[in-house]
């Protein structure tokens, strides 16, 4: 009840982490508890809040053409890059008045393509948390500069040689950082040098290393592959290319794909996943099965394709016994493999080890999926040839030993995001001397001597590199906030740089890099994003090896039920730190906001008597975790699974979001281990946002999907969708452009990167776990969910909901004040200054797409996460509805801006922001009066359907039926 | 001094009132009126009083301003003041303009048919005349009060008549003018 | 003036043409003296419990006062609605208060039109009844809002903003009407009691009284031409308030029928509605009645037989109500719509809104078949648990209509229950004591028996020669 919980409420309502109360009433306590947070709080608050972020000092360099001089009221957007696990990831920053406001994909960069995962949008929200470290400080107290600088002076003297010092550093891919590490060898040659990075690729590249002798990253073209089989991996939605691929991906699900028709993906997994969503055939398996899956294929296919491969295989592989579902898939995958004989695609998930990965490489390999499709290149991530790569252990000794004089750890929580049995947590005080430099108070800082701000991303100069080593440059939007220090200028000083600068090292840097027409060089480089022409060289690996096959498929002694450990399809590893966009976006596959809950089979989940929120008890080699149950149709049934990034420790007495589920990660077991489930008879509130998953009566008119067949032989016949018509005369006043949109449910992979660049956009706040559990959210846009066909191997659709903009609207016609009305272009408008709140318009929208401000959200924000909010966009007050307004102010500004320089608007100007960010270009957005638009071209296609069309609302979002294309014999 | 008298009786029971004032209206009185705790839908005709016609014409007149009035202001704001695209819904959707029209006219009527009343029966007044003769305020109890108006000179049998027919007591006083 | 002024006046025997069933509905031949003097001492000399009575009901009407104000300042979300669930209890006791309004003006206007002499002792009683409890119905529309303090946007009058309400809505219709019905049921009831007024004018002892009431009585004198004036006016009024009564809850009915939702949109809600409303109303006038009946000692002026006509009402509209419930499932299952069929025959009966419909359906058709008992009927403390029994009936069909439709009406992704929350709860006690604080403040200062029309009715009776 929320007057009991009033203290409670107001000190989440000011204290960084309002957003886990906000469901609570804000009020006047909450005002007097800000004023009560530090001065340097204060000043960093308030100063943020009149907006004067300054500029860096140095020249930034604006996206593309356009007037570099600051236009008031006209943003700017700059190109930079964002680095996951190493890999960039090419960015397209909004700034008004040097205010990053709004972060898109670099259309340039190949890891991007202009489209944008939910992490990249939370880099903004990051980038403004108030619990960022804002002052170097020892022992939790403030210190000056020089006491930081005089450890860090001792450990960099070359006397020493570096010896006892340690330096670990999050995966890098930048030149300038290589260069530096090499200097730094030479003048520290006894620093130990570790990467933390606690999703790593290491499995991948040993298994290339196993079967082609040389650590290697596989580069996928999912345009060229007929036939895609994914094992354990979720290519769609992670990995360092996963927005190129899914992008690829999409191209060939359309059936006149001009790279042969649709393709057909394979998923074998344990979890249900993003990509096992939208597989046409899916087997799940406990992750032990899926090895002996991945040996009974390879078994097979090497035999079908004769030679020393075949003997190798035959002699080393006995015939293994898979049940027969399991066999019947294997047979007809393999069939179907061979039938599409380089042009298919085999590809893993990290977690899987090595001899799986090794597989992969031997399948592609004897499946001839050549260069066009499938390629290897050395991975450009520092330090991935080193065998050590991401492991802990030896800084583990060293600590154990007290043979640590300094540790210096740069933005890694490696007390956090790290095997348990590191014991990292315990170890770390043992060293000398330590400093740690993030954007947040860590469990690691906490450990340690000294706490430092480091850079942010959107604060920095760095150079970084994608998969297929396109090189971007690093540019800052504005100048750290709090005077954080980038990686690069750490190194500078340990290798005696007094005063490094970031801007002159990465300069000076590519300078001797690029001497000739340098400035040229540097302008473009900056403008773009990407450095053209900087792809590394793809490696030819020969034939494969059979030396490993002996450790595939190796049959496990061990008992109890095998618990799959996944990174997490929002929080990844949890380095983002708990940004509520992320924690309130619905997981993709289960709908569960603010938790991470352990997934259960529904078999095994009847067979335990355990049900949705029951709190289970996992516990392995003398370690357990308890955390709420959760079960998830398609799990398979011999396993269960927790993803890892949640159960952050909180230092600001918030709540902790979800369970850490690395307290159960082995580094002698990677992610698979064993746990023996106990009930603890508790029970949790699981906030999830969508309770029925099934599609009752009226399911036709709700959602349409068909097999590839069906279509097109409902084509073929000339069988149409029926269209409505209306008893009312058409509008009076049409201006002759009217918006609308078309959302392709066949491309739509349900990533939900759309749901956060909505609410990004639109100044969504975030309504905590209560109000999500009240099903309060506000989030614009929802994916909607649906299963069919049984539990245990359910077949998944997906629509992106918003509102419709119904040319007849429900809506409109019962609200009083006229507060939501049309526009002449077809837009349902909602005034939010007429409205009175009686929320009669939600009652009646068939879709249930309004959303109503039940509180005052945004005034208890006075942190600097206001400062993301985006200026075009009203902040709408309490007791007013909203909902999608189809981005009416990105469509204003581009008209504006014709009108202006005097020329017609073009169909493709306008992009709302979810269309901007959907890797798969699923949503399309235009003039439907405009023949020469994708919109007009995709309302008329035979795939284009109205949702709830008998309800005569004309909905101007039209949806393209979802398609599937299962194999025959799985049928 | 008018020079018009006015003699009131006062009665114990509805019946004796109605018969007096049936038997003075035989003998050819025909300014009676009376005064009575409760309506007496007899003793109404007895005094031929005429229907009230204005009454009911103002009513209808109320609430055809009423109504009329109503449609006025939804078709003037939402055809001419504001024109708006409201759901695809035509401008001048008169169906939907009916259940207010209704109650609008409901409310004409009622208020005037209220005011009406009052107004016409000279109501609301603090004073009355006959509040001057003692033992009046029993009228709207328990009494009867039946008056006679004379022009010249008052029949001089008529007190024993009405003493005859019941009246308790007989008052003699100057007619309103 | 003392009794010692009532001479013998010698009463006839029976008037030939009144019934014995009519008699009965005066038992005791009282002189028009002893009627006034009777009814007028519960004003002049109030029973003894009846301050204690206003002081305990504006106690508990303080819970009302803290819950409108935490919910205005906080906001709405102190409530427990959701998406979809947006309007629940607030909108639930709007429509529940309305409708027991509706019995109030349904006796004295009905009943009077079909002339049925029976009303006359209640039918005071129930006018109060109806404005007291469109005071509370009139609070709801004004809280549920996001923002109440702009209430006024949706009356037209000329704003710098330069826009209107829209008219189309049911909202908008509903202002008219329930501002409409409050305006005509209180000059309904003020015409009726303004000789009543004069009579407590004439009568009180103390000058001060004379006073007030006489300010009240607005100088009203019972001539002949004035008392056929008010007749004809109350009958005017009376013909005007019944057709208002079944308009203002097919409107407010329609806040509904004109939505898209399963289970909403149907044509059978307006006389669905009104027969509803009447239903509980004439429930809560029974149970207003029977304590004050007792209380009063009005046991002669209010019978058995006013009783057994009331609960032969009852009967008659719970029927309507079955009747009703009947028609909209058997539509929804011929009817087709795959929507509909999902909310009436799946979600309703056997969904998780189960356990309410089968109460509401115990309540509302079950609980009135025990009516057909004449022993029930003349029962008052049978009557009285009945129509306790119906009142909640009524309440809770009104949220399990408004609710089992929000909660799953289309795409079953936004299927979601709904939990009230003690704010919730807290305004509906609220009313249900200021409602009782209102009324029994009636019982205090306004003679509550119609004493003119009674002696009238007397004089029907009993009183020609």
């Amino acid at each position: 009840m929320p007057p009991l919980a009033r203290g409670r409420s107001a000190f989440r309502a000011d204290e960084p982490e309002f957003v886990f109360g906000q469901d609570q009433p804000p009020d006047e306590l909450s005002r007097r508890q800000f004023l009560a947070l530090s001065g340097v709080t204060l000043a960093a608050a308030s100063a943020a809040l009149s907006g004067c972020t300054r500029a860096p000092a140095e020249k930034i360099v604006p996206y593309r053409v356009q007037p570099s001089e600051i236009v008031p009221g006209r943003p700017l957007h700059y190109a930079t890059a964002a680095t996951w696990d190493g890999y960039a990831r090419g960015l397209l920053v909004e700034s008004h008045e040097g205010r990053p406001s709004k972060i898109e994909g670099n259309p340039q960069h190949p890891a991007s393509l202009g489209a944008s995962s939910a992490e990249e949008q939370a880099l903004l929200l990051e980038l403004y948390d108030p619990r960022r470290l804002r002052a170097i400080s020892k022992r939790g107290a403030p210190v000056s500069q020089a006491e930081l600088l005089s450890v860090l002076g001792a450990a960099g003297d070359g006397v020493r040689k570096g010896r006892g010092v340690h330096l670990v550093l999050p995966a890098l891919s930048s030149p300038l950082v290589a260069e530096q590490l090499a200097e730094l060898a030479l003048r520290l040659p006894e620093l130990t040098l570790h990467f933390h990075v606690p999703l790593a690729r290491r499995a991948a590249w040993q298994g290339a290393k196993l079967a082609f002798g040389k650590v290697l990253d596989t580069r996928v073209d999912l345009r060229r592959a007929d036939v895609v089989l994914a094992l354990d991996a979720d290519p769609l939605a992670r990995g360092p290319n996963a927005l190129g691929l899914a992008r690829a991906f999409a191209e060939r699900r359309q059936p006149s794909s001009r790279y042969g028709g649709m393709n057909r993906l394979y998923v074998v997994e344990t979890a249900m996943s993003v990509t096992g969503a939208n597989a046409d055939q899916r087997l799940a398996l406990p992750p032990s099965a899926i090895s002996r899956f991945v040996a009974a294929l390879l078994r097979k296919i090497a035999l079908a394709s004769g030679g020393e491969a075949a003997a190798a295989v035959a002699q080393a592989l006995p015939e293994l016994t898979l049940g027969d579902q399991a066999e019947r898939f294997v047979n007809s995958l393999a069939a179907d493999l061979l039938q599409h004989r380089a042009a298919s695609a085999v590809l893993v998930g990290d977690e899987q080890p090595a001899e799986v990965h090794a597989a992969a490489c031997a399948l592609n390999a004897l499946l001839e999926n050549g260069e066009h499709v499938l390629s290897y290149a050395p991975p450009v991530v520092l330090g991935s040839d080193r065998d050590d790569y991401a492991s802990l252990q030896g800084l583990r000794d060293a600590l154990a030993a007290g043979s640590v004089e300094t540790l210096l750890v740069f933005d890694s929580d490696i007390a956090y995001a790290s095997a348990v049995d590191w014991e990292l947590a315990r170890l770390l005080p043992k060293a000398k001397r330590s400093v740690c430099f993030g954007l947040f108070r860590t469990r690691t800082s906490a450990a340690c001597e000294f706490e430092a701000p480091a850079a942010h991303v959107l604060e920095s100069w760095l150079d970084t590199r994608a998969l297929d080593g396109t090189i971007s440059l690093v540019q800052p939007l504005l100048s750290p906030l709090y005077s954080g220090t980038t990686v690069s200028e750490l190194l500078a000083r340990l290798s005696g740089d007094p005063e490094p600068s970031a801007h002159d090292l990465l300069k000076r840097f590519w300078q001797r890099a690029r001497p000739d027409q340098f400035d040229e060089f540097w302008e473009t480089a900056l403008a773009r994003g990407v450095v053209t022409g900087s792809e590394s060289a793809t490696y030819p690996p020969g034939a494969p090896s059979f030396a490993w096959l002996g450790g595939l498929a190796r049959a496990s002694a061990e008992h109890g039920i095998e618990l799959s450990l996944r990174a997490d399809p929002r929080l990844h590893d949890g380095r983002l730190g708990n940004q509520p966009w992320l924690l309130e976006l619905p997981c993709p596959v289960t709908k569960l906001a603010w938790d991470n809950a352990v997934w259960f089979g529904p078999g095994l989940a009847q067979q335990l008597g355990v049900a949705n929120g029951d709190v289970v008890t996992l516990s392995a080699s003398g370690r357990s975790l308890s955390a709420p149950a959760l079960v998830v149709p398609g799990h398979a049934d011999g396993a269960i699974s927790l993803a890892l990034g949640w159960g952050r420790d909180s230092f600001d007495g918030t709540e902790v979001v979800g369970v850490d589920a690395y307290q159960l990660l082995d580094s002698t077991r990677g992610h698979h281990t064993r746990v023996r489930v106990t009930r603890t008879g508790r029970h949790a509130e699981l906030a999830l946002t969508q309770d029925t998953m099934r599609l009752g009566e009226g399911a036709e008119s709700i959602m349409l999907s068909r097999t590839l067949s069906e279509h097109e032989s409902q084509r073929a016949s000339g069988s149409r969708i029926k269209r409505q018509l209306s008893l009312y005369s058409g509008d009076a006043a049409q201006s002759p452009r009217q918006w609308g949109m078309t959302i392709d449910l066949n491309a739509c992979t349900g990533c939900s990167a759309c749901v956060v660049a909505c609410q990004a956009e639109n100044n969504i706040p975030s309504v905590g776990k209560r109000g999500v559990l009240k099903h309060r959210e506000m989030h614009w846009l929802r994916i909607d969910r649906y299963l069919t066909g049984s539990d245990a191997a359910p077949r998944v659709l997906q629509q992106p909901m918003a509102c419709q903009h119904c040319e007849k609207a429900p809506c409109e016609y019962v609200c009083p004040t006229g507060a939501t009305v049309h526009s002449s272009d077809g837009l349902n408008q909602m005034v939010y200054n007429r409205c009175v709140g009686t929320r009669f318009c939600s009652n009646n929208c068939p879709y249930k797409v309004r959303r109503f401000n039940w509180f005052d959200y945004h005034e208890s924000d006075r942190s600097p996460r206001a400062l993301a909010q985006n200026p075009e966009v009203t902040v709408r007050a309490r007791g007013v509805m909203e909902k999608c307004t189809y981005c009416v102010q990105r469509i204003r500004t581009a008209e504006i801006r014709a009108r202006s320089s005097g020329r017609a608007l073009a169909a493709s100007e306008v992009q709302t922001a979810c269309e901007q960010a959907c890797p798969t270009r699923a949503i399309a957005f235009g003039d439907v009066n405009d023949p020469s638009s994708e919109v007009a071209r995709l309302r008329a296609s035979d795939r284009a359907f109205e949702v709830l069309a008998e309800l005569g609302t004309a909905p101007r979002t039209r949806y393209l039926m979802k398609l599937t294309n299962p194999n025959p014999e799985l049928a | 001094m008018s020079g018009r008298t006015q003699i009131w009786a006062e009665f114990a029971t509805g019946s004796l009132v109605l018969a007096a004032a049936r038997a003075l209206r035989d003998l050819g009185h025909r300014e009676l009126s009376a005064f009575t705790p409760y309506p007496i839908p007899e003793l109404e005709e007895v005094l031929e009083l005429p229907r009230p016609r204005l009454l009911l014409a103002l009513v209808l007149a109320g609430a055809c301003l009423g109504g009329g009035l109503a449609f006025l202001i939804i078709w003037w704001t939402a055809v001419v003041s504001y024109p708006l695209n409201v759901g695809g819904r035509p401008l001048n959707s008169f169906v939907t303009d009916i259940p207010i029209l209704f109650e609008s006219a409901v409310l004409g009527a009622a208020a005037t048919a209220f005011a009406a009343t009052l107004g016409l029966s000279g109501l609301p007044r603090l004073h009355h005349p006959l509040d001057a003769i003692s033992g009046f305020e029993r009228s709207s109890l328990d009494r009867f009060w039946l008056g006679v108006v004379f022009d010249q000179e008052v029949d001089p049998d008529l007190p024993g008549a009405l003493q005859e027919l019941g009246a308790l007591r007989v008052h003699r006083g100057e007619a309103a003018p | 003036m003392t009794a010692s002024a009532e001479n013998g006046v010698v009463w006839p025997g029976p008037d030939p043409s009144a019934s014995a069933e009519e008699l009965a509905l005066l038992p005791r031949a009282q002189s028009d003296r002893a009627l006034t003097e009777e009814l007028l001492n519960h004003v002049l000399q109030p029973p003894p419990w009846l301050g204690r009575a206003i002081l305990v009901a504006g106690g508990l009407s303080s819970v009302l006062l803290a819950a409108v104000l935490y919910t205005v300042l906080t906001g709405i979300g102190v409530w427990g609605n959701n998406i979809p669930v947006a309007w629940a209890f607030g909108i639930t006791n709007f429509v529940w208060w309305i409708g027991i309004g509706h019995a109030g003006t349904f006796i004295s206007a009905f009943l009077l039109l079909l002339e049925q002499k029976w009303r006359t002792s209640i039918n005071r009683f129930a006018e109060a009844m109806t404005l007291f409890a469109l005071v509370q119905a009139g609070l709801f529309p004004l809280l549920h809002m996001g923002r109440p303090w702009f209430f006024y946007w949706l009356i037209p009058y000329p704003s710098t903003m330069g826009v209107w309400p829209q008219f189309r809505s049911s909202l908008t219709w509903d202002v008219v009407a329930v501002s409409t019905y409050f305006t005509v049921s209180l000059l309904f009831w003020y015409l009726g009691l303004i000789p009543d007024l004069a009579a407590v004018r004439d009568f009180a002892p103390e000058r001060w009284r004379r006073r007030i009431y006489g300010v009240f009585a607005l100088g009203w004198h019972g001539s002949a031409a004035a008392w056929r004036r008010h007749r004809i006016a109350y009958g005017v009024l009376a013909g005007i308030a019944a057709p208002l009564v079944v308009s203002v809850h097919s409107i407010v009915s329609m806040d509904f029928a004109i939505g898209v939702l399963p289970g909403w949109h149907s044509t059978i809600f307006p006389p669905y509605f009104v027969a509803g409303a009447i239903y509980s109303g004439f429930a809560m006038v029974l149970t207003l009645m029977i304590p004050a009946r007792r209380l009063y000692r009005l046991e002669h002026v209010i019978t058995r037989d006013h009783l057994d006509k009331m609960a032969k009402l009852l009967l008659v509209t719970g029927t309507l109500v079955t009747y009703a419930y009947a028609v909209e499932i058997y539509c929804a299952w011929v009817g087709g719509d795959a929507f509909e069929r999902h909310l009436l025959l799946e979600v309703r009966p056997r969904g998780p809104m189960a356990p309410l419909f089968w109460l509401v359906i115990a309540c509302n058709c079950g609980s009135p078949l025990l009516l057909w008992s004449r022993r029930v009927r003349r029962s008052t403390l049978a009557l009285f648990a009945l129509s306790l029994t119906i009142q909640l009936g009524m309440w809770l069909e009104r949220l399990m209509l408004i609710v089992s439709s929000e909660s799953a009406d289309f795409l079953p992704a936004i299927f979601h229950g709904y939990r009230p929350t003690l704010i919730d709860g807290g305004l509906l006690f609220g009313t249900l004591a200021f409602f009782c604080f209102l009324f029994l403040l009636f019982l205090r200062f306004v003679p509550f028996i119609p004493l003119t029309e009674l002696k009238a009715l007397e004089f029907e009776l009993r009183g020609r020669k």
